[in-house]
């Protein structure tokens, strides 16, 4: 998508910067709010919608998932009352999208504790983990596709660009088991191979159980930023403009950093929005290969254990994120991009 | 709201090379994989898939018994009886059931691949034809699905109904189709803009044959591409949900499982591990690689990269509506 | 890019889950023999191994914090005395509390605890029991038998699943009789009283003033701290009732989802002691350079067939499903061989349980034949199977295959432990479950007797019924073992169960841990009893 921003600003030979065009109009965004915004809000109600129906219709509910071996109907029907389980379908609905939307996010079922006392906690593990593996990914994508489309077809860019392609089509789980068998059982006994830690730390307490995790992921997510960096620069490197530059006798440096890097910014932007949608959900497998205490194994857990509030919760909190993460893309994307935000 | 530049609208290209009535579109597609495998990295990345592909269908008749009790749990191949890959964590060869576990998940990925390129394809191609409010209806429901964790809901899905064959492929399938649809929606929108598409339309000939005929043959490049990609989606998918417990039922062989139940063992025996991950890996790069060729050969080297990026990055919505 | 992102969390079901929920009522007690106090060897199927030499060797030493990775746990987690639910459960309860009486590790017979003495009077329809003096809870509180009472009486008006094996006793008119001595009056004769208390559930003693929230007992350690799902911490009670113990400072019981973390936090020195292994571990924890503890139990997971529905309702298919299975290639493939035989009946502690019928053996002729004259000669049978107790997944598969070595099909149909227990457990015609070690009379009490809880074979055989009843009237021992002997060999011809063999309880530890010890109960850590462990500094 993005090389074909960059194609239209190469032939309309603008040169990509960003700021010039500020303030011509404010059209396409509010346009793009104007649509986004209200659909996002559908979106996350259609989630919870669904989730609460979903967990209305799953066979078992915290009930029996609590008593097991023991769901004898007397203690059935006295656990379902202790923990509220004998609401009919719409008012139940009504009632947790009332509490919802007013903040009350409820009490789980399996912990009989706040809700938030059990997610918040995993969700600054899982959020510390996307974060360091978007910026590490990003840093080593970037570097690597500049590096790449600065001296293309070249021995860098030809090994770069397959271990790329190869990476990028690697399941995580597979991704997991190698690094845990290179670094931790099998060859090197650096790292530890699951990352357990006590309730009351936190991941950054023994950063050390990041490591693995943390690299798995970025074996998954780095080649594509790689790939989309060099694709951009690559394009702005052999557009028009840049053989202009280039005949002006700009220096490679200059060339690469000044002209083209610039152009890549819309790219990079938007595989980093489309890596973090991605870790935000696609962590559940390393979460569990690991064991890393973060909302994936939490949502896992729930669902195990028919904790529908704690479902519920993370579920619609995930799908916030999805939306407000697409929306704040798109509209990046449109700041550094300087032609598409014209009105047309 | 009109034009709309979509990642591919470069595949435009192809359709701007292929005349309207042009050969049928099975020619097309042997145009397009020939292309493809005129190029060294389709010829490497085809003949990766055939190999996994032949060890996943042949496998099976080679003569031996994947349940059968060989060895010890997790003995390494020097054992005498393990054979050539050792045994599993229930004792059972791992060249076995190697060989007989990846026609299922194979299967699988082919049938979630077809429902999620389909019914992508048919959304996308009638949003591009008709426009105004079918046009809306369409992508914006698009928009809507994608903004919901599709894994959550696989995994609902799965623990409502269990691990049933048809509701794995429905689910990775439907989980794609969305990305699909946008894919050919941004391809078909400027074959369905050519003239010689209003000129049909114009002779009264009834739209389902407009499409089939006249918009569907110029989107074979794009269509073959998805295709590609979202077999390499499939099979990742379908083997991390095996991984997850949603595979095939035991005893049956499942190289997803096998990677989760001999995990235990690899230090004992990791082939019971490497030998099915080793093999997913190369079903996976093989069939994404040439997805990639096929672009390439067809698009041209940046265009291809872009469609195949393009194509990957299909859930970022389009912002200027 | 949604692509990956579709991949479902883990755990829906399957291995990660592996919510071992443990314990069916099983546990139950042991030995019969109305005190119940008579030494007994030999449990039937092979001898217990005599507790063994302790792990770790050399002299306890006191000191020391513990940490034990255990799974079966989950944010259900539970630290509720007199309902633990899943092995985790108990290991934690087995800190904090105790019981009257409990199973031997070596033999399963009852062994006292807190009390003194537990005696019926003649015809087994009132029972005594004293309790030992000076025994403190964690609050100071001295325990009597009015803690004694209320604890039973708590367990009754919650219908926790001890209740059903503590027999018809009326705690409405039991009395105490002095601060030591309590007597309860049953409705009808209870001969396995002694056997019923010492089951996992039953008797687990709080105090008066008992706040689940703030858990005070008499076991060997304080409650600490307490996240469900993660991890709990008891420190030491200093105030224990048996002289010098525990041994250590502090016990740290720590969550794990699946037995490959466990193995890779005990390499990484993240834990010291893991439990509930599979026997392909053995060999990663003593490369480790750590030691393994494998204790033959009685415990087990079976197929339960329901006798009641098709095809099953025919004995011939019943025993030839039972004469499919080779039971040592059974126990080599499921359990690395550590495991025991089965013979498909309850009891194999029992003194009766002993020479009562011969050793089940693979018969697939025999099988078929069965199979034609019961007009299933192609037989399909479906098998809903669930992660609930120790190989059960494997359990499955093994006896697929071996099934199709007769020409019956097997479809093995797999749900999560909840959507097992909430749809099938009990009501599919074919289906899994779990016991723990117990003796057959409390066992059948809770899953074969007219009421009985765990029901999984639908069994309502009058005659087995009316013998079921002279034997819990019967308070000779010797008496009520020839009807015991009896009960089984119905069960042996007719039962639904079918139990290829027992499961071995793999406990793995460092070098620095003592005093594990092999255990027949089929709970881990010495039956979640955590006084005589030891760690080396």
């Amino acid at each position: 998508m993005a090389g074909i921003m960059t194609k239209s600003l190469a032939a309309a030979g603008t040169p990509a910067r960003p700021r010039a065009a500020a303030g011509r109009a404010a059209h396409p965004i509010r346009r793009l709010l104007l649509w986004r915004v209200p659909l996002g809000v559908l979106s996350v109600v259609l989630v919870g919608v669904l989730t609460y129906l979903a967990t209305r219709v799953l066979p078992g509910d915290a009930a029996s998932a609590i008593l097991g071996q023991f769901a004898t109907p007397e203690a059935l029907a006295s656990l379902r009352e202790e923990l509220g389980l004998d609401q009919p379908l719409v008012p139940g609905l009504l009632s947790w999208f009332g509490d919802f939307v007013t903040g009350q996010f409820g009490t789980s079922l399996a912990t009989r504790g706040p809700v938030t006392d059990v997610v918040l906690p995993r969700l600054e593990n899982s959020a510390v983990l996307i974060l360091i593996v978007a910026l590490v990914s990003t840093v080593i994508g970037v570097v690597g596709g500049v590096m790449a489309a600065n001296r293309r077809d070249g021995i860098f860019d030809s090994s770069a660009s397959l271990v790329a392609l190869v990476a990028s089509a690697l399941p995580e789980f597979v991704v997991g088991v190698f690094v845990i068998f290179v670094f931790s059982v099998g060859f090197l006994d650096w790292f530890p191979a699951v990352s357990i830690i006590p309730p009351e730390d936190r991941i950054w307490d023994e950063p050390i159980k990041l490591v693995l995790p943390a690299l798995t992921l970025v074996i998954v997510t780095a080649p594509y930023m790689f790939r989309m960096v060099r694709a951009a620069m690559i394009e702005a490197l052999t557009s028009d403009y840049a053989e202009v530059a280039r005949l002006k006798g700009a220096s490679t440096a200059r060339l690469l950093f000044r002209h083209a890097l610039p152009n890549a910014t819309a790219p990079a932007v938007q595989v980093l929005g489309l890596n973090l949608l991605y870790l935000a959900g696609g962590i559940v497998l390393v979460e569990t290969v690991f064991q890393y205490p973060g909302i994936g194994l939490a949502l896992a857990s729930a669902v195990q254990t028919r904790d529908v509030p704690v479902l519920q919760f993370i579920v619609v909190l995930l799908a916030i994120f999805f939306v407000t993460l697409n929306i704040l893309t798109d509209l990046l994307v449109l700041l550094s991009t300087p032609r598409r935000r014209a009105p047309r | 709201m009109t034009t709309h530049p979509l990642p591919t609208t470069s595949s435009a290209g192809t359709a701007a090379r292929v005349p309207a009535k042009g050969p049928k579109r099975s020619f097309a597609a042997l145009r397009v994989l020939g292309a493809a495998l005129g190029t060294t990295r389709g010829r490497i990345s085809a003949g990766l898939t055939l190999l996994v592909l032949a060890i996943a269908f042949l496998g099976p008749l080679v003569p031996g018994s994947p349940t059968a009790f060989a060895a010890p749990p997790f003995s390494n191949p020097s054992v005498p009886g393990a054979g050539l890959l050792g045994t599993d964590v229930l004792g059972q060869s791992v060249l076995f059931r190697v060989l007989h576990g990846g026609q299922h998940l194979m299967l699988l990925a082919f049938l979630a691949t077809v429902i999620a390129v389909g019914s992508g394809a048919v959304i996308g191609v009638v949003a591009a034809y008709r426009r105004g409010f079918v046009e809306n209806l369409l992508m914006r429901g698009v928009d809507v699905v994608l903004a919901i964790p599709q894994l959550v809901f696989a995994l609902l899905l799965l623990s409502l109904i269990g691990p049933e064959w048809w509701l794995l492929i429905l689910a990775v399938g439907l989980s794609q189709a969305p990305q699909t649809a946008r894919v050919i929606y941004g391809a078909a929108q400027s074959v369905t803009e050519k003239d010689f598409v209003k000129a049909v339309a114009v002779w009264g000939v009834p739209t389902r044959s407009i499409l089939a005929r006249h918009v569907l043959p110029n989107l074979t490049t794009p269509l073959m591409v998805e295709l590609g990609l979202r077999l390499s989606y499939s099979i990742v998918l379908i083997a991390g949900l095996s991984f997850l417990g949603f595979g095939s039922p035991p005893p049956e062989p499942d190289w997803g499982v096998m990677v989760n139940e001999n995990r235990i063992g690899m230090a004992a025996n990791p082939w019971g591990v490497l030998a099915p991950a080793l093999l997913l890996a190369l079903l996976a790069v093989g069939t994404n690689t040439f997805a990639d060729a096929i672009a390439r050969a067809n698009l041209g080297e940046t265009r291809g990269e872009d469609a195949v990026l393009g194509a990957a990055a299909g859930p970022t919505t389009e912002g200027s509506k | 890019m949604t692509d990956r992102n579709s991949t479902g969390p883990g755990n829906g079901v399957g291995p990660i889950s592996r919510r071992t929920l443990l314990q069916v009522g099983g546990a139950a007690a042991v030995v019969v023999g109305v005190s119940g106090l008579a030494a007994c060897t030999a449990p039937g199927g092979g001898p217990a191994e005599t507790s063994g030499a302790p792990s770790g060797g050399g002299t306890p030493v006191r000191g020391g914090t513990l940490r034990v990775g255990a799974t079966s746990g989950g944010s259900g987690d539970t630290l509720e005395a007199q309902s633990p639910l899943t092995t985790m459960d108990f290991l934690r309860a087995g800190a904090l509390f105790e019981q009257l009486v409990q199973m031997n590790g070596t033999t399963g017979a009852p062994e006292l605890v807190l009390a003194e003495s537990i005696e019926p009077n003649a015809d087994a329809t009132e029972w005594t029991i004293r309790i030992k003096p000076d025994i403190l809870f964690h609050n100071g509180k001295t325990l009597t038998a009015d803690d004694v009472l209320f604890s039973l009486r708590r367990i009754e008006e919650n219908s926790f699943p001890g209740l059903i094996t503590m027999g018809p006793l009326d705690l409405a008119a039991a009395t105490v009789v002095d601060p030591l001595t309590l007597r309860i009056p049953f409705d009808a004769p209870y001969s396995i009283f002694v056997e019923g208390l010492a089951g996992v559930f039953a008797t687990r003693i709080v105090p008066q003033d008992y706040d689940p929230a703030n858990p005070v007992g008499t076991g060997p350690f304080t409650f600490g701290s307490f996240t469900p799902g993660q991890e709990s911490t008891f420190p030491r009670f200093d105030d224990y009732w048996q002289e010098g113990l525990p041994y250590l400072d502090e016990l740290v019981i720590i969550n794990f989802a699946d037995e490959t973390a466990q193995l890779n936090a005990l390499q990484s020195g993240q834990v010291d002691l893991i439990n509930q292994l599979s026997s392909t571990s053995v060999s990663s924890v003593e490369a480790a350079g750590g030691s393994v503890v494998v204790s033959k139990t009685r415990a087990f997971v079976p197929f339960t067939m329901r006798v009641d529905e098709e095809p099953f309702s025919d004995v011939r298919v019943r025993q030839a499903l039972r004469l499919l299975v080779d039971r040592e290639a059974f126990n080599q493939q499921v359990y690395g061989g550590l495991g025991a035989i089965g013979n498909d009946t309850f009891g194999a502690i029992d003194p009766a349980y002993k020479d009562a019928v011969p050793q089940r053996e693979q018969d697939l002729e025999q099988a078929k034949s069965l199979l034609r004259s019961a007009g299933f000669p192609e037989l399909q049978v479906e098998l809903y199977s669930s992660p609930i107790g120790p190989g059960a997944t494997a359990a499955a598969s093994v006896f697929a295959t071996q099934a199709a070595q007769a020409g019956v099909q097997v479809k093995i149909r797999t749900q999560d432990p909840t959507q097992f227990f909430a749809q099938s457990y009990t009501q599919v015609a074919f289906a899994q479950s779990f016991w723990n070690t117990g003796a057959y009379l409390t066992m059948a009490q809770q899953g074969m007797a007219d009421g009985a809880p765990f029901n999984e074979i639908h069994q309502t055989d009058a005659g087995w019924q009316s013998l079921y009843a002279e034997a819990l009237a019967t308070v000779d021992a010797t008496a009520r073992d020839a009807l015991v002997q009896e009960l089984i060999r119905f069960d042996y011809e007719e039962g639904g169960y079918i139990i290829p063999a027992y499961f071995p309880g793999i406990e793995g530890m460092n070098s620095r841990v003592g005093g594990v010890t092999e255990n027949i109960t089929g709970l881990p850590i010495n039956g979640s009893s955590w006084q005589g462990i030891w760690l080396q500094s």
